[in-house]
């Protein structure tokens, strides 16, 4: 497709003995925001220095527009980072650390001007063009350094976990910011992150990562409503997970119960886990309920009540609901069909995705 | 009783700076305004200040302290940066540091043997053909010999600022379209001004009082500011002139402390 702007294909990076990154394949489009999601050490930053060529990949090929970029040193592709820890020059106030691009190509200084200006008033800091970089508040260092990076113009833009020194607040508006930054820029947003909540509220695309490989990518939704395995049903919100049996398509059988479910595909009797979120249990009686569990610690969360409860086999159940419940009670646990979702041991992403094409819609 | 148990940890100090800074200090100002016979005049500072070799020697003193620090510098930048980015590079800074361990004599005399008629190095010469050399009690071979001496001091705060540099400002410059030169002229030098000017600060100043390797080296041909004072307070004498020389001495080193201090001020007003 022409509008692929970003492609990796085989990309390797190896250690003396330690294999960073394990066959990466994706392409990005232009003006889309992705996310690269993982637990630290995942090799999520590696991807991310290796297309912005701070690091040599292995083996394997970064295309950028359709060129091979892997030999062109950093300075001179197109495209540019916001650092986790901002990375601004002290040296050098907010007006001079903006500009720094447009100094280093001898653009008029008319035109520096203008576009630092334009860049500082699409980060709302218009008024900071004196300031030195020591007064800045960290949101405030966080808007420059994006300021900084999209100044020339960038066709990428990667972000390197930028808004884990923000504090919780300021975190949750910085995301509504980038993501509108993101479309009127229109331009590729690549943004790595460890907080699965950052990467569910603002991206197109999540490509999930553990132990230098890709496990699953796809929009939200349905990575959130889909999980591929236990990794990601585990480390994408809370879940429930727990082995079964598919006895046959739509009918699957945990805990010595069979329930008709929306999954299918597998084969009869195979062994596979059952997600179910928190939030898609509903608390009933006992009688009325598809399982019966004892309430063992409540949390008040703000907007919700999150309960932690065991069945007869000891298995832990983790229940999100509006209303508080009396502890030590037994209560009942209804779901329905869709509210589950059976994952297959060692599936791969392909044929993950042709199982659920052969079923869905 | 916990400001009597604070008193106790500021006292030494205290009395540290009062007994071997102030006083001295003091001292050297008092005497600077009596004359041989010890009688009070301003005499001291009129001849200081009329006397051709008095202000010459003044002159010397600077130009002699200014290149010693500009030759360290030039060297020890280069050398600092290359250190910075070694896979050893503790070791290889602690063997730059290595030689101030070594008696500041012992490193002079080093030198005489090197650079004499028959020294080792115009045995070298001999070898390719050169002939020997009058190198020992010139000039060039006092700064080359100060310079050397003074190059760990220059090297360290260079090092230790360019080792502060965390690597992102680095990658953040390249990733920008900077150069390695354009990194290296605009992100790494002006962020490491801080340990230049310290080192010149450690470097300068005490090059200006210089005399035991003007005597050693520079052959007492080199009469800087420091032998004068030497001459007076051991030879002549003469304790008022030679504390004179030393308040002007102190003054310059207050001016060089100011010239490289100004810099944080004058970057909030722009």
């Amino acid at each position: 497709m022409s509008n692929t702007i970003i492609e990796l294909q085989h990309v390797y990076k190896k250690y003396d003995d330690f294999t960073a990154l394990k066959d990466i394949n994706f392409k990005l489009n232009q003006g889309e925001f992705y996310t690269l999601l993982g637990p630290s050490g995942c090799g999520k930053t590696t991807i991310l220095q290796t297309i912005a060529g701070f690091t040599d990949a292995t083996s394997g090929q970064v295309l950028f527009d359709g060129q091979r970029i892997n030999d062109i040193p950093a300075n001179k592709r197109q495209l540019n980072t916001v650092f986790q820890d901002y990375a601004l020059f002290p040296n050098m106030n907010v007006f001079e650390n903006v500009a720094f691009g447009l100094t280093l190509h001898k653009v008029k200084k008319s035109e520096i001007d203008e576009r630092v200006h334009d860049a500082l008033k699409l980060v709302q800091l218009e008024k900071y063009a004196n300031r030195e970089i020591a007064e800045l508040s960290g949101g405030q260092k966080q808007r420059i350094a994006i300021a900084r990076a999209i100044i020339n113009r960038p066709k990428v833009l990667l972000l390197d976990e930028p808004l884990s020194a923000l504090d919780a607040k300021l975190r949750k508006d910085m995301q509504y910011e980038l993501r509108s930054l993101q479309q009127s820029l229109g331009i590729t947003f690549l943004f790595v992150t460890h907080d699965q909540e950052e990467a569910l509220a603002m991206s197109d695309e999540i490509f999930v990562m553990n132990k230098g490989q890709i496990l699953q990518q796809g929009d939200p939704v349905d990575i959130y409503d889909e999980p591929i395995n236990h990794f990601v049903a585990d480390f994408i919100g809370e879940s429930n997970i727990i082995p079964g049996h598919m006895i046959k398509d739509y009918e699957v059988s945990f805990l010595g119960h069979t329930f008709e479910c929306a999954d299918a595909g597998m084969r009869p009797n195979e062994p596979v886990e059952v997600v179910i979120r928190p939030e898609d249990l509903v608390i009933t009686t006992p009688d009325k309920g598809k399982l019966q569990v004892k309430v063992s610690t409540q949390l008040f969360r703000g907007d919700y009540y999150e309960i932690l409860a065991y069945d007869d086999q000891d298995n832990e159940w983790l229940i999100h609901s509006t209303n508080a419940t009396t502890d030590d009670a037994i209560v009942g646990l209804s779901f329905g069909p869709n509210d589950m979702h059976v994952m297959r041991y060692n599936e791969t992403e392909d044929k993950f995705n042709s199982r659920l094409e052969t079923y869905e819609d | 009783m916990k400001r009597s148990f604070r008193a106790m940890f500021y006292t030494p100090y205290f009395l540290w700076l009062a007994l071997f800074v102030i006083a001295p200090v003091g001292l050297i100002f008092y005497y600077s305004f009596f004359n041989i016979r010890h009688q009070f005049t301003f005499d001291n500072y009129a001849t200081f200040f009329s006397s051709g070799t008095y202000l010459t020697m003044t002159a010397n003193s600077v130009l002699y302290a200014f290149l010693i620090t500009l030759i360290s510098l030039v060297i020890s930048y280069p050398m600092a940066l290359v250190i910075s980015r070694l896979r050893h590079r503790d070791l290889w800074i602690l063997l730059v540091i290595l030689p101030t361990w070594i008696n500041l004599l012992l490193k002079a005399y080093a030198f005489i043997g090197l650079l004499s008629h028959d020294g080792l190095v115009n045995q070298l010469f001999g070898l390719v053909g050169i002939p020997a050399q009058h190198m020992l009690f010139t000039d060039a071979s006092f700064i080359l010999v100060a310079s050397y001496i003074q190059i760990p001091f220059m090297i360290l705060p260079i090092y230790n600022s360019l080792t502060d540099i965390s690597d992102s400002y680095i990658k953040a410059s390249h990733d920008l379209g900077a150069t390695n030169w354009q990194t290296l002229t605009k992100v790494i030098f002006p962020m490491t001004m801080p340990g230049v000017k310290s080192g010149i600060q450690i470097v300068f100043i005490p090059s200006l009082s210089l005399f035991m390797l003007s005597r050693l080296i520079g052959g007492n041909k080199i009469i800087t500011l420091g032998t004068a004072v030497e001459e007076h307070f051991l030879t002549t004498m003469n304790w008022g002139m030679g504390s004179t020389i030393g308040v002007v001495l102190i003054i310059a080193m207050v001016i060089a402390m100011m010239l490289t201090n100004t810099q944080r001020k004058r970057r909030r007003q722009a």
